[in-house]
């Protein structure tokens, strides 16, 4: 249990943290791109649904990074403990993170006096699982992060743009919806998996 | 030449590449321009609607505007467009009262304080505002109600049509003011938001037959094409341009850096590979547009470069930027946070996309130029030396960062810039 | 049968249609084990395989009675260096040999015992709060061989260590490792003939995914007996040795240069046999397979 607190405390200060600076830089400028105070029902959701989402790319999408360079990899691999649990370590982190993200925005917001309610924590967290899955995906896929930056900004530009139906990240904010939200949840854990997958295949046992 | 050629082979040859010309033609399908939803046709007569146009007649506009802020003002609850995104403003008490006065000055019968203290006060009526202690009550939240007597609560508010047009102007701009900028009541905003009125049959007739002889048919239609690339194109060749530099690891750099070439070629040459790539299924799909238009409007009667000139004076400079932030802030940091970088600027650009600044009209250093609609050809012509600047700064900011690229770049090869965000090594044994 | 034993039967392993080995059989005990082997041979495959980096498609290994497939196992009880050794830059040497060590499953108490020795061991106790991405090439691979050494293991595997070494840092390395193999199994991969004879009681040559050679230094210089021969020649005379017979090593005098070269039909036209040495006999072994060359051609 310790090596694995261990294991968590190295990954968080030495490859996790300039992605958590990244995303707090995100949560101190969201509330100066948009206005977070008395907003109505249906305002709260541009916030909601157009910055916070970007903390799934931010800290998913890097997870596989720190062992791109193959000498790197090599060296982590062949311990006991396996690769793909220290992977396993710092999506969870990400993850967590992301929540603790989120529910301290809702709760800032909640604090002056937009009308949020707990209900927009997990709509919002399925928004950001949904964008990381497919970023930490496409990267895992291509072995390259900024592919896997990519992927997820596109699909939200053509979402913005557009409309995805059923898979669309902004129901909130166009009819105040949050139903399909638990779509956009199970797709994103389901590309998580995906990835933990290929990477497996990819690097583990060729 | 050579570099360039390998450069560009370097990025078409790239997963990232193919997947962002995936991404610009599958963009430019989803949103009905490639291939093109609508064609132009000649207005008939007698039709249900033209469309609307946006008028500057006071008379129009001062009721509407006036009775909007007034039902702003009862809830103090103002909606406004700083940065293009919506924001939700509540005033405090002093500027509410401020915004009373403004709302006094535009409305019938109104008591002034002055006028309650001298106690000749006329009976009240259900034309009466009054200002200060009295019918005006402000609730808990600071918002108001005209309380005209215990049981009825007047939200109605009538206009004070002897106003003028200036001194209307000049109420507004205050107002404006107050809320911190970007409301309905700025003078951009408001012929915009208040003054719609039907086009005419002549009108648009007028608008078809300057499509016809101006724009060919075909360059109404470029400057819709323009108008969405613009949004894709001002985002993502900022991907490319990173991978590139990123693929230049610690051993390759060095290797790199001793070499004769100079960084200013060096970074031209990537640059403009880069470009051109990014431009190529833009180009492709140009190209494509001009036959389907031939087949649809015939072709003596397009102007079959008009794509092409688009997309070299309009979505080009876009294009420019996007991938000269890249270059810049990637070389500088060694790290992928150009993408941040474009983002942010890409989303303060397009307002979240939420098409707030979609109506006509360019701003100075606007990334991604709007013209969302088909045709509106003398709009176009008002605003094209607005268009003409603006896409001249965006190359030049462009140009400009590509410069200090390679400055940074030179600075780098002679180990000049040493860039650390990490402490300094400290001798210490965590033994 | 030896605690430290690695057995190697009919391995096979492919990438994609390209066999990197082909039907290996190999038995390595305990002490310093040299592989050695042209660029492509297939030294790194067989090594990362044994280390259990790699799946092979066919054949057996098992690593002191634990066959490779249980990774987990076989993890507890190899180190392994590979050829492009690194790691996070941002940490430095301790915290890059704790966290590895976290990896490992030691705990803490044994972490600080084992860093403690191992950067004494390998000379880096001075740099132990350097930063990995500031470390020299030499102080990289010795960090390597420490994490290499972090857990204890009885089998130790190292992919061309000494690559990129200065010759001291090389002479350095190998008696390091020396040390190291009086208690366990060393597989040594290079390039280097002279780390292998230097160091190595057994060696194997591999040459395209086959084993050309399996036995100790002697015997294969034994192998060699007879066909190597020293000459002196003139410059104008050096090319068409050169076009003749395999060179082995030239030595420049002035207008003249020594030349020891391969006469496998032991008739040469000129010079004189002469002792084989290991490089000798490793080229003379390569040439057999019919792709051998000059000594440069092996690099």
């Amino acid at each position: 249990m310790f090596l694995y607190l261990s294991a968590i405390k190295y990954n968080l200060r030495f490859n996790l943290l300039p992605h958590i600076a990244a995303a707090l830089g995100l949560m101190l400028l969201t509330p100066v791109l948009f206005g977070i105070t008395a907003l109505d029902a249906m305002t709260v959701a541009y916030p909601l649904e157009l910055s916070l989402p970007f903390l799934g790319v931010i800290l998913l999408t890097p997870v596989y990074t720190p062992e791109q360079d193959p000498g790197i990899s090599d060296t982590v691999r062949v311990r006991k403990t396996p690769y793909l649990l220290i992977c396993g370590i710092r999506i969870i982190i990400a993850l967590v993170l992301m929540l603790l993200f989120i529910c301290g925005f809702v709760l800032l917001m909640a604090a002056l006096e937009s009308e949020v309610s707990i209900a927009h924590i997990p709509a919002v967290y399925a928004n950001a699982i949904f964008l990381g899955g497919l970023g930490i995906l496409a990267s895992a896929i291509s072995g390259h992060a900024v592919v896997g930056y990519m992927i997820p900004v596109l699909y939200f530009v053509m979402d913005l743009m557009g409309s995805l139906g059923t898979f669309t990240m902004f129901s909130m904010m166009r009819n105040g919806q949050m139903n399909g939200k638990w779509v956009l949840f199970v797709i994103g854990v389901c590309c998580i998996a995906a990835s933990i997958w290929i990477r497996n295949i990819a690097t583990e046992r060729k | 030449m050579t570099l360039y050629r390998k450069e560009l082979l370097r990025v078409l040859k790239s997963t990232i590449f193919f997947l962002a010309a995936v991404g610009i033609i599958l963009f430019a399908n989803t949103q009905g321009v490639f291939p093109p939803h609508s064609t132009i046709t000649k207005p008939l007569p007698g039709a249900e609607s033209y469309g609307t146009k946006a008028s500057d007649n006071p008379d129009l506009i001062m009721p509407e505007a006036a009775e909007s802020l007034f039902v702003q003002y009862s809830a103090n609850q103002y909606i406004a467009y700083p940065n293009g995104f919506i924001k939700y403003v509540r005033l405090n008490q002093s500027d509410r009262e401020k915004m009373g006065e403004i709302i006094a000055a535009l409305s019938e019968d109104v008591i002034s304080e002055d006028v309650q203290e001298s106690g000749d006060i006329p009976a009240a009526n259900d034309k009466t505002l009054q200002i200060g202690e009295g019918s005006l009550q402000p609730n808990d939240d600071g918002s108001f109600q005209i309380i005209k007597s215990e049981e009825e609560i007047l939200t109605g508010f009538h206009f004070n049509t002897a106003i003028t047009w200036e001194h209307f102007l000049a109420l507004m701009v205050q107002a404006d003011d107050l809320l911190g900028g970007g409301s309905d009541f700025s003078e951009k905003w408001m012929s915009h938001r208040f003054g719609q009125i039907p086009v005419t049959y002549d009108e648009a007739l007028a608008d078809y037959e300057l499509t016809v002889s101006y724009d060919k048919l075909t360059g109404a239609h470029a400057r819709l094409f323009s108008d969405y690339m613009g949004i894709i194109l001002g985002l993502l060749p900022v991907f490319p341009a990173v991978f590139l530099c990123l693929s230049d690891r610690k051993n390759i750099t060095s290797m790199l850096y001793t070499r004769r070439i100079s960084s200013t070629r060096f970074i031209l040459a990537r640059f403009l590979a880069l470009l051109t790539a990014v431009m190529l299924p833009v180009l492709i799909m140009c190209a494509v547009l001009t036959g389907i238009h031939a087949a649809d409007y015939g072709l003596g009667n397009i102007d079959i470069l008009v794509y092409f000139k688009y997309a070299f004076f309009w979505m080009l400079p876009t294009a420019m930027a996007s991938t000269a932030v890249g270059l810049f802030f990637t070389t500088l940091t060694n790290t992928p946070a150009a993408i941040a970088v474009q983002l942010v600027w890409w989303f303060v650009d397009t307002a979240g996309g939420s098409g707030v600044y979609s109506f006509f009209g360019v701003r100075p250093l606007q990334l991604i130029p709007r013209h969302n609609t088909l045709g509106e050809t003398q709009t176009f012509l008002d605003y094209l030396p607005d268009l003409i600047q603006n896409r001249i700064g965006i190359t030049l900011t462009a140009v400009l960062l590509v410069t200090f690229t390679i400055f940074v770049y030179n600075a780098k090869r002679r180990g000049l810039l040493y860039v650390s965000v990490f402490k300094r090594d400290k001798v210490q044994s965590a033994v | 049968m030896s605690e430290s034993n690695i057995q190697i039967r009919n391995l096979s392993k492919f990438y994609g249609k390209k066999q990197a080995l082909c039907g290996l059989n190999l038995d390595i005990t305990s002490g310093m084990f040299g592989l050695l082997g042209r660029n492509g041979a297939g030294k790194t495959t067989l090594m990362k395989t044994i280390a259990t980096l790699l799946r092979k498609q066919e054949g057996d290994i098992t690593v002191c009675g634990i066959p490779v497939e249980n990774a987990q196992e076989i993890r507890k009880i190899i180190g392994y260096l590979p050829q492009d050794f690194n790691m996070y830059g941002n940490m430095t040497v301790s915290q890059a040999l704790d966290y590895l060590g976290v990896l490992s499953g030691m705990s803490k108490a044994e972490r600080h015992d084992r860093i403690s020795i191992l950067l004494k061991q390998v000379n880096l106790i001075k740099h132990a709060g350097k930063k990995v991405r500031s470390l020299s090439g030499g102080m990289k691979q010795r960090l390597g061989i420490a994490q290499a050494l972090l857990h204890d293991p009885q089998v130790l595997i190292v992919d061309e260590p000494t690559a990129g070494l200065d010759p001291e840092e090389r002479v350095r390395f190998r008696n390091l490792l020396c040390e190291v193999a009086e208690h366990k199994t060393v597989i040594l991969s290079t390039h280097i003939v002279g780390d292998v004879e230097a160091t190595c009681g057994e060696i194997a040559i591999l040459d395209e995914g086959r084993l050309l050679f399996g036995g100790s230094v002697s015997g294969l210089c034994d192998m060699a007996e007879g066909s190597v021969y020293t000459a002196e020649v003139t410059q104008n005379e050096l090319p068409k040795i050169r076009a003749a017979y395999t060179i082995t090593a030239t030595l420049s005098q002035g207008k003249n240069s020594t030349v020891r070269f391969l006469s496998p039909d032991r008739k040469p036209m000129i010079g004189k046999p002469v002792t084989p040495g290991a490089e000798d006999a490793y080229i003379f072994c390569l040439s057999k397979t019919g792709k051998g060359g000059n000594l440069h051609d092996t690099i």
